[in-house]
């Protein structure tokens, strides 16, 4: 008879327990929600903010070593001043960015923009921003995240705008890249 | 064995003390990733100080011809550049042309062997 009063006074919870219960989720619940509102949301947007902002920059990094004014890899380094010399840029559609640098045995100045100059080109392709050595055929990603390039010609230089967008944020770069 | 019952039935939940400790554990914890998050909000805004959205900025190549030559990177700015560039003007005592050029990744110097052949006036 004890222990039958025993089971069934513990099988359902007291009212006294529900309350406590209940305000003990109410304070953990309160807790997380100011938590992430103060901690964790402000650390994803910097993560993502970071991300863009390292994203333009590697993209300014690249696109301020090729207005430079001249070819950068080590065998065009060599020779005369006229060697793998910015000599030419266009922006077809103002969505693609192509630099032309003298080549050849004996560089002449002129953009070719062929054989045997180097052409660099800046475009975006699935979200990346790729520069592609079109004389020797290698691609690479410069940035990621990137949504649009615009181009526009100012006569001694282009403005260039990149548009990075990465989770929710949206972030728009301009640059002004001048000719030597 | 009614005292062994209740015994174990009261070891079945989670005591007060349980669940304060829980909690002071999660606090700690919390308050470890708080510095991080600070160093993390600061690197931030120092990395948007130097590029940032709101600012143009410019692509300037160096005025030097030879600076350009061996591979200096166009100076960013977020102001416009002056039209002070120097295109190599004056007139050309030698024909000079790099050999070999040597540039340690760690250091900021750069052995460049060229070969010098004076142009007739």
């Amino acid at each position: 008879m004890i222990n039958s009063n025993v089971h069934r006074n513990h099988r359902a919870f007291s009212l006294v327990e529900v309350l406590v219960v209940s305000a003990l989720t109410t304070l953990l619940a309160t807790t997380l929600a100011s938590l992430w509102s103060g901690l964790g949301r402000p650390l994803v947007d910097a993560l993502t903010r970071e991300r863009i902002s390292q994203d333009a920059s590697l993209a300014a990094a690249a696109l301020a070593r090729d207005f430079g004014g001249s070819l950068t890899n080590t065998e065009d380094r060599l020779g005369g001043l006229a060697e793998g010399k910015l000599v030419g840029r266009m922006q077809p559609d103002g969505s693609v960015l192509r630099l032309c640098f003298d080549g050849g045995v004996l560089p002449d100045g002129v953009a070719e923009w062929g054989d045997p100059d180097t052409v660099i080109n800046y475009h975006v392709q699935d979200g990346n921003l790729i520069r592609w050595d079109e004389h020797a055929g290698t691609m690479f990603i410069v940035a990621r995240n990137v949504q649009q390039l615009e181009l526009e010609d100012l006569g001694t230089g282009v403005q260039i705008k990149l548009t990075f967008v990465y989770r929710n944020w949206t972030r728009t770069y301009t640059l002004v890249g001048l000719d030597p | 064995m009614s005292q062994i019952n209740r015994s174990t039935q009261r070891r079945a939940g989670v005591s007060m003390l349980e669940l304060e400790t829980a909690m002071v554990v999660f606090g700690i914890l919390l308050a470890g990733l708080a510095p991080l998050v600070v160093m993390q909000l600061r690197q931030l805004r120092n990395l948007e100080q130097r590029f940032n959205d709101q600012t143009t900025y410019y692509l300037a190549p160096a005025s030097d011809p030879w600076a350009r030559k061996l591979g200096a990177a166009a100076a960013i700015s977020s102001t416009a550049p002056g039209t002070g560039a120097v295109s190599g003007g004056g007139a050309v005592a030698n024909s000079v042309q790099i050999l070999s050029l040597d540039k340690p990744f760690a250091v900021d110097e750069m052995t460049v062997h060229v070969s010098l052949v004076p142009v007739p006036p």
